[in-house]
């Protein structure tokens, strides 16, 4: 186990080390810029001076090696566009980021689950369809657009909640809201179809016939089962929890990480665009590595080799 | 006979399917009307192709599967008159052992825990004791106690198929239906199964319902045989009458297609020819299309069972067909016998 847990510590390090270097490359391969932050109008002197300043004129290899060690101690440079330290300008998001995914991503585990469970143990009867016309309305209509549909109605036609900002809690509704109903519809049709394939298996056949009661067959033996793949798709969800926040903030106006990366990445401010990939990439990275750690935690299969 | 353990009346199960989204359903019988009857401590073996229904029965007599018609009456009472209470006692007195020992047992719960489960949900006993009859039921079984905290991927195919059987046989229970239970073991490790299964049927008051497709293994296991094809039992009788002089055209093709180490016997027996096929029997005997013996009385009048020599069949012709030599269970040679014994 500890074996087991050591080489895939290794492995994430490996991924994001990899992920690091690709993406650094990419960024520096596509796009100038100095053409994206200076006026259209800018002389060759003012771009040549533009990129002399921040290292952009030196080798690709050169510029990574610097950005290594720099990153290394808890540099990673400085802003483009107001000259702020880069960890500064990320940190400050972060909270504001934190409070709408984890809320969220809770919020979703908690409808998504229970709805996935009642689906498939009632399965085919009028409760299971209607869980899962909801599912996929909820799955299929991209998240911004739902939360558009979500100003409209409770900001503009019912005026009920503000449609931007982050002042107050209230603001957080609406795109907790958005984003917990888009995950949740993913987990309980998943949710669904892997305890319904559980419930098929022989043993859950033995266990009945052992007369044991429905829902210790369902809690006891079927649901442990059905944790192993669950423990995959939660982790997409998770995973995808910044990447989503790249879609839904910017609808909310709201000054979380995903706001700050599309701002970046539209003014092309270099350093703040590669530190939040790198902390996209370890996110990510931290919850493969969780995944695989539960896995073995859940799965005696792996735990007990 | 004493009063029956199980007895079967009628018992039908319909399946219905839908071949499109705006096709009409359409209903093919898995068991078709079977009549049948179980003493305490008897054992009968159902034998069948993939798809004749065997398993179905098996569900349908432990009530997994709620029957389309017909009745079922274990210990005089009838499956349907069942409460959830009545059940829970139906089911301390009833077991199943399924095929693929490794899906019928949970992985994520360790031997001993899946031994000693139904001791606890029956309250029979407290939790250390049950894992103390646990352990023996594993020892009695064949395997160390020590094996009680293993997972089912640390065992072997045979060690799981124990277990399983241990897991069926530690509520004491009347009856127990074994679906196909030896059919996914290595054949060294069926042998020992199988020896297992006799000694311990002498020792418990058990009966048992040994379903398979296998006719080698069953002469071993069962006092009573019956052969169903497409849902129906077509011939039923004690194992020795049967297999001496098989009387239904179905069973003689069966028992001529299990190999001879005697070269002294050959099949003989005109093969049966074509493919099942359900949904075109709507009158008369479902086997005729692949009958070597078939007449026109086949196609319009479904046989019913009927006592022919030592048993049943469900044939127009079971008492005019010609005595077949191919049967490997009655006119072994001794030779042969002892070979057939050892291969097992």
């Amino acid at each position: 186990m500890t074996a087991f847990i050591l080489a895939r510590f290794l492995r994430a390090i490996a991924v994001l080390v990899f992920t690091v270097t690709l993406v650094f490359i990419v960024l520096r391969l596509t796009g100038d810029p100095a053409q994206q932050m200076l006026s259209d109008n800018a002389g060759p002197e003012a771009l040549a001076a533009f990129n002399e300043k921040w290292g952009l004129d030196r080798s690709i290899p050169e510029q990574y090696l610097y950005y290594v060690v720099n990153a290394l101690r808890g540099d990673f440079g400085v802003s483009f566009a107001d000259g702020r330290e880069v960890f500064t300008v990320v940190a400050e998001r972060i909270p504001k980021t934190l409070v709408v995914t984890v809320s969220a991503f809770i919020l979703s585990l908690l409808i998504g689950i229970p709805a996935g469970i009642l689906a498939a143990v009632r399965r085919e009867t009028a409760l299971d369809k209607s869980v899962m016309a909801g599912a996929v309305l909820g799955y299929s209509v991209p998240n911004f657009l739902l939360g558009l549909v979500f100003i409209f109605v409770f900001a503009v036609w019912l005026r009920v909640l503000p449609s931007s900002g982050s002042s107050t809690w209230n603001h957080a509704v609406l795109p907790v809201a958005t984003f917990a109903l888009f995950n949740a519809a993913a987990i309980a049709r998943f949710m669904r179809s892997t305890l319904i394939d559980v419930l098929g298996q022989p043993y859950i056949a033995a266990a009945r016939a052992d007369g044991i009661p429905y829902w210790d067959v369902i809690l006891r033996h079927a649901l442990p089962n059905a944790a192993i793949p669950m423990v995959t798709t939660i982790g997409f969800v998770a995973g995808g929890l910044l990447g989503g926040s790249a879609l839904i903030e910017p609808v909310f106006a709201w000054p979380g990480l995903g706001s700050g990366f599309v701002n970046a990445t539209n003014t092309g401010d270099l350093p703040v665009v590669q530190a939040m990939i790198v902390l996209f990439t370890a996110f990510m990275v931290a919850i493969n590595f969780s995944v695989d750690v539960l896995y073995a935690v859940l799965n005696p299969k792996i735990r007990k080799h | 006979m004493s009063a029956p353990l199980l007895k079967v009346s009628g018992l039908t199960k319909a399946f219905r399917h839908k071949t499109g989204f705006f096709a009409r359903p359409t209903s093919q019988l898995a068991v078709n009307s079977i009549d049948l009857e179980l003493a305490p401590h008897e054992r009968i073996g159902v034998v069948g192709e993939s798809g004749s229904g065997k398993s179905t029965l098996g569900r349908l007599l432990l009530g997994l599967t709620e029957p389309t018609e017909g009745d079922v009456w274990f210990e005089g009472v009838n499956h349907k008159e069942r409460r959830e209470r009545d059940w829970k006692a139906f089911r301390m007195r009833t077991a199943l052992v399924q095929q693929n020992p490794l899906s019928a047992l949970n992985p994520q719960m360790t031997v001993g825990q899946q031994i000693a489960e139904g001791l606890l949900v029956h309250h029979v006993c407290n939790r250390n004791f049950a894992y103390e009859r646990a352990a023996a039921m594993l020892e009695r079984v064949g395997l160390p106690g020590a094996m009680m905290n293993r997972y089912p991927h640390q065992m072997s195919g045979g060690q799981r198929q124990r277990v399983v059987i241990a897991r069926a046989l530690i509520l004491d229970p009347r009856l127990v239906v074994f679906d196909e239970a030896v059919s996914a073991l290595d054949v060294s490790v069926q042998a020992q199964v199988v020896a297992l299964l006799r000694s311990l049927w002498q020792e418990l008051d058990l009966a048992y319902v040994f379903i398979t497709h296998d006719l080698r293994i069953v002469r071993h296991l069962v006092d009573r045989i019956a052969v169903m094809y497409l849902g129906r039992v077509v011939e039923m009788g004690d194992i020795r009458s049967v297999y001496a002089w098989p009387r239904h055209p179905y069973t003689r093709a069966l028992l001529a297609s299990v190999p001879s180490l005697d070269p002294a016997i050959r099949n003989i027996e005109p093969p049966i020819k074509g493919e099942r096929d359900a949904s075109k029997v709507s009158t008369g005997c479902a086997f005729r299309s692949r009958c070597p013996f078939a007449i026109d009385r086949c196609a319009i009048e479904t046989p019913e069972l009927r006592h022919v020599g030592g048993q049943q069949v469900a044939c127009h012709l079971a008492d005019e067909l010609p005595k077949s030599i191919a049967s490997p269970g009655g006119t072994l040679s001794p030779r042969t016998a002892v070979a057939q014994e050892m291969a097992l």
